[in-house]
């Protein structure tokens, strides 16, 4: 039985990674602007051996602060071919894995644990952060729910120098080491409440990861703390932007990206594990649920973010109730269909779950436009700058090693507004006096219009292209500025 | 290490870390906005004596500056010299504070104990902006410290009762800090003694405060300034007084450690209650609770050292981390004197304005370049960051804004006119951001494309000022 467990065990591994790679392979290019700036960051360090700390090409030449483990990681494993496309997509499948030995902790349950992983492997809102995209989540995600993990059973010995090495790498991949930090401490706090006595090395460990988190936050944000104050939480994100960026949660969106049965049968866990059974690991899975209910209220963490491990932990703690509906089919007339049971539950997961993932990978550029983007990088000397959309601005640096205007990482990014204001104004305005003195002001060189320019901006092509003497279209989607 | 040699490491670290401002800045200007002020205060003194108004700050208002260290630093001023007053006496006080900081501790507790307090106060960014340069909590703060050493000693003891006394001349907060020196160190030996001076700051606070109140009423508050002190109370959120939030973790299991024994330190709690109070009325007061938070954070590195860990390295990682954080934050705070404001830019700008305009010409630009305006250019602003019974502080500020934020040239002149404007202070700091977000925001868009009535007159390194034409 156990070997059987097992094999479905490595079967529903091997069913996402090869899910995963199948999408990741049958796009030519990333699904996000994101991809292209870690994939440069990644390219600099293989070729520099130093971290990106000034990049000559995001808004014309700008310093830059950003955790860069991930990207050292990465660029370790340079020698497998395809290794961005290949590398996260195992990264994030490990965490089925660390998610079915979670829901084994809870539940004692084996099968409850590998449906709880068939149903995190799947998470709609996990496929839609981090499917094709080398996405840092891929690999913070299994770190952070790891040390949870570890947590739940802390001891003396291996555990405990792997719990010390992960809350070291958290901090050096990624801010939510903060979130880890908040979410232990809760814990601590809401096992306190309870009264329920939490073991002294895990209040050891919880303690020495909350300082080491904020030391390693402190000193790798610095120069953002410094400057931004606790404002940093709103990453100097432009008020235009940030609206769309911390927007309050939508009810069917956010449905959609948990997944229905994760949302009802996690509630019901939190419910059941928190008021009747006071299990300790429910509370602790609960407290990574609670602060982040508490910054999508206050508008202090992205939605997609919030909503990304709102749906991994709401799903973890659905195996509680996953292991009871189990074991209620086998008391009731119909235990000689569990199996069937079983089996029609996987498939309304499939068919829930797997298929819309399948649509949910968007297209941010096409490749015809790429195409089009390689004239500029064989037809245009170094340092010039491109006028692209915010959210292509990554895509155009990468794919041309030319300049933007601006991008998407705002972290002590200069005069962010009026960037993206004079970017809005160059695609939008009728007066090409208007777009000249913008073109001029940044030495825009090349217009890049492409698809998503016209979504954004609503427009089909600007007036002042049909001065032909001025604009000269190169290709499709890319002008020539000769005035 | 010998414990012995405590109070000499302690003075020449405090020493090296006052000068290290100066090294990191590599000259001796001056920094912030603080000493600036004092500077000017303490010049019209010496010219003009104690005045009823001062003519420069929001084009005229009530003197409501606390004197006391006016005073001071104008006759050491005219004894010495201005460098002196400002840069080389708040270092010794600087000194001299550690020290009786690190006796004071010493004579509560251990030398350990104190060795360790002393260290984390002399290193907690508080203490280097309080002694870096004069400011307004320099003096007194020196003083409070110096008369609660003398009340513990039992030494001098009418001295430190006449130090308390007049702290009301320094200003509020420092009187209110007296009180508590006074209710922590109350024996019924010295009831009487104590009773008198608890009457002399409430007498002298009233003689000092109370015509300012009868004459002008409560004073306004600043409705537009956004009033968040948890943030402006930690250095490591880019407060530039605060202290390191590492010192806050470290203190958590200091009080820990006092609870230990009840209600035996009852005052402390009190004390440490009532001036998180004050902070959360004024951020400034920061550096008295670091009087109370280093002891309790070395209280917080004797329990973490001394309780029963189940792990010896996560024990050892934990309390070099919290150490690394508060000499991370010490470094980290330094090392922002390099980019410390005024820069020469606008040193040379200021300096410009003061020697091409008369004397009566009136300066707008952002409120916090008021202070300098008024003491490196020696011209009146529309507003600065005293907001104390400042004249129509939030009409002024709205009115301001209307100024900056309008493109109607018609409108603007009216305003200009009504606050006599004659001359316009823009910075790039106010461009990107501070003021506007635009290129051709409100004003801007007016100075552009008016120049019949507007001159530029000076534009240096991004600095611009602006003739305003009559």
């Amino acid at each position: 039985m156990k070997l059987r467990l097992n094999l479905f065990l490595v079967i529903i591994l091997l069913l996402t990674l090869l899910f995963r790679l199948y999408l990741a392979f049958s796009q030519q290019y990333f699904d996000s602007d994101q991809a292209y700036f870690n994939s440069r960051i990644i390219e600099h360090i293989i070729s520099e051996k130093t971290p990106l700390s000034y990049d000559a090409l995001s808004y014309g030449g700008r310093e830059l602060i950003y955790p860069q483990l991930f990207h050292y990681l990465l660029a370790l494993f340079s020698f497998i071919p395809h290794f961005t496309k290949i590398l996260p997509e195992i990264f994030i499948t490990s965490l089925s894995l660390i998610a079915y030995f979670i829901a084994k902790k809870l539940t004692k349950d084996p099968l409850a644990a590998l449906i709880t992983a068939l149903l995190v492997s799947f998470s709609p809102a996990l496929i839609h952060n981090t499917l094709n995209q080398v996405s840092i989540y891929t690999l913070a995600i299994p770190v952070f729910y790891l040390m949870l993990f570890y947590l739940m059973d802390m001891k003396s010995g291996t555990r405990l120098y792997v719990f010390i090495a992960l809350s070291f790498i958290l901090p050096l991949l990624h801010p939510i080491a903060f979130l880890f930090a908040f979410s232990a401490l809760f814990y601590l706090i809401l096992s306190f409440s309870e009264s329920l006595e939490v073991e002294k090395l895990t209040k050891e460990s919880i303690l020495f990861s909350f300082f080491l988190a904020f030391l390693i936050g402190f000193i790798v944000f610095k120069k953002a703390f410094l400057l931004y104050g606790i404002n940093i939480i709103w990453q100097n994100i432009p008020p235009q932007l940030l609206a769309e960026h911390f927007i309050t949660p939508n009810i069917l969106n956010s449905l959609y990206l948990i997944g229905l049965i994760p949302l009802i049968l996690g509630s019901l866990g939190i419910f059941y594990g928190y008021f009747k059974q006071k299990d300790k690991n429910i509370i602790l899975l609960t407290s990574t649920i609670l602060p982040i209910i508490m910054l999508l209220l206050l508008k202090m963490i992205d939605l997609s973010t919030g909503l990304l491990f709102f749906s991994v932990s709401l799903t973890l703690i659905s195996s509680i109730w996953i292991s009871r509906i189990i074991k209620h089919i086998t008391l009731t007339k119909a235990h000689k269909l569990k199996n069937y049971f079983i089996i029609l539950g996987i498939l309304v997961i499939l068919f829930i779950i797997i298929i819309p993932s399948f649509f949910s990978t968007t297209e941010i550029i096409t490749p015809f436009e790429i195409s089009n983007l390689d004239y500029i990088s064989l037809n245009s000397p170094a340092g010039t700058t491109i006028l692209a959309p915010l959210s292509q601005g990554n895509i155009i640096t990468y794919f041309t090693g030319r300049k933007n205007i601006a991008d998407s990482n705002f972290i002590l990014s200069p005069n962010t507004e009026q960037r993206l204001h004079d970017i809005k104004t160059a695609y939008t305005t009728i007066s090409e006096s208007k777009a000249l003195e913008i073109f001029h002001k940044y030495h825009v060189t090349y217009i890049f219009l492409s698809k998503e320019a016209q979504r954004v901006y609503n427009i089909r092509r600007p007036a002042y292209l049909e001065n032909e003497k001025c604009f000269i279209q190169r290709k499709s989607t890319v002008y020539e500025i000769r005035c | 290490m010998r414990l012995g040699a405590s109070p000499y490491i302690i003075m020449a670290l405090a020493l090296l870390l006052l000068i290290s401002p100066l090294v990191i800045k590599s000259s001796f200007d001056l920094a912030g906005k603080e000493p600036y002020l004092i500077d000017r205060l303490s010049s019209q003194f010496l010219a003009q004596g104690i005045e009823q108004t001062d003519s420069l700050s929001f084009s005229g208002r009530p003197y409501i500056y606390p004197f006391g260290t006016v005073v001071i630093a104008s006759l050491i001023k005219k004894l010495t010299s201005h460098n002196t007053a400002l840069i080389y006496l708040p270092i010794i006080l600087g000194v001299l504070s550690s020290l009786l900081f690190y006796s004071l501790i010493r004579l509560l507790s251990n030398t350990r104990t104190a060795l360790i307090s002393s260290l984390i106060f002399i290193i907690s960014p508080s203490f280097i902006y309080t002694f870096a340069y004069l400011k307004e909590f320099t003096l007194p703060f020196f003083l409070i410290l110096l008369a609660s050493y003398l009340l513990l000693t039992k030494k001098l003891t009418p001295i430190a009762y006449a130090l308390l006394a007049i702290t009301p001349f320094f200003g509020i907060e420092h009187a209110i800090i007296s009180l508590l020196i006074l209710f922590v160190f109350f024996n019924k030996e010295q009831k009487p003694a104590t009773l008198i001076s608890y009457l002399l700051i409430i007498i002298l606070l009233l003689v000092t405060y109370f015509p300012l109140l009868m004459s002008n009423g409560f004073p306004a508050i600043a409705d537009f300034e956004e009033h968040n002190p948890a943030f402006k109370i930690f250095s490591d959120f880019g407060s530039r007084f605060g202290i390191s939030l590492f010192i806050i973790f470290l203190a958590v299991f200091g009080l820990k450690e006092l609870w230990k024994e009840k209600y035996t330190h009852i005052k402390v709690y009190i004390s440490l209650l009532i001036i998180l109070v004050l902070l959360v009325i004024k951020p400034s007061f920061i550096i008295y609770a670091t009087l109370l938070l280093a002891p309790l954070a070395a209280l917080g590195i004797h329990y973490l050292l001394n309780i029963h860990w189940e792990s010896k390295i996560i024990k050892e990682l934990t309390i070099f981390i919290l150490i690394l954080g508060l000499i991370f934050s010490t470094a980290s705070y330094l090392n922002s004197y390099k980019t410390s404001q005024p820069s020469k830019a606008i040193i040379s700008s200021l300096s410009f304005l003061e020697q091409n305009t008369p004397e009566d010409s009136v300066i707008l630009s952002h409120y916090s370049y008021g202070i300098w305006i008024n003491s490196l250019a020696l011209r009146k602003n529309i507003m600065d960051e005293q907001f104390l019974y400042a004249p129509k502080l939030n009409k002024r500020y709205a009115d301001a804004q209307e100024i900056f934020s309008s493109r109607n040239l018609e409108k603007t002149k009216a305003l200009l006119s009504m606050y006599a404007v004659t001359h316009i202070y823009i910075t790039p700091e106010m461009k990107q951001g501070l003021t506007w977000d635009a290129e051709e925001e409100g004003l801007l868009f007016v100075l552009k494309f008016s120049k019949e009535d507007f001159t530029q007159i000076y534009n240096k390194n991004g600095i611009e000022i602006w003739q305003v034409k009559r």
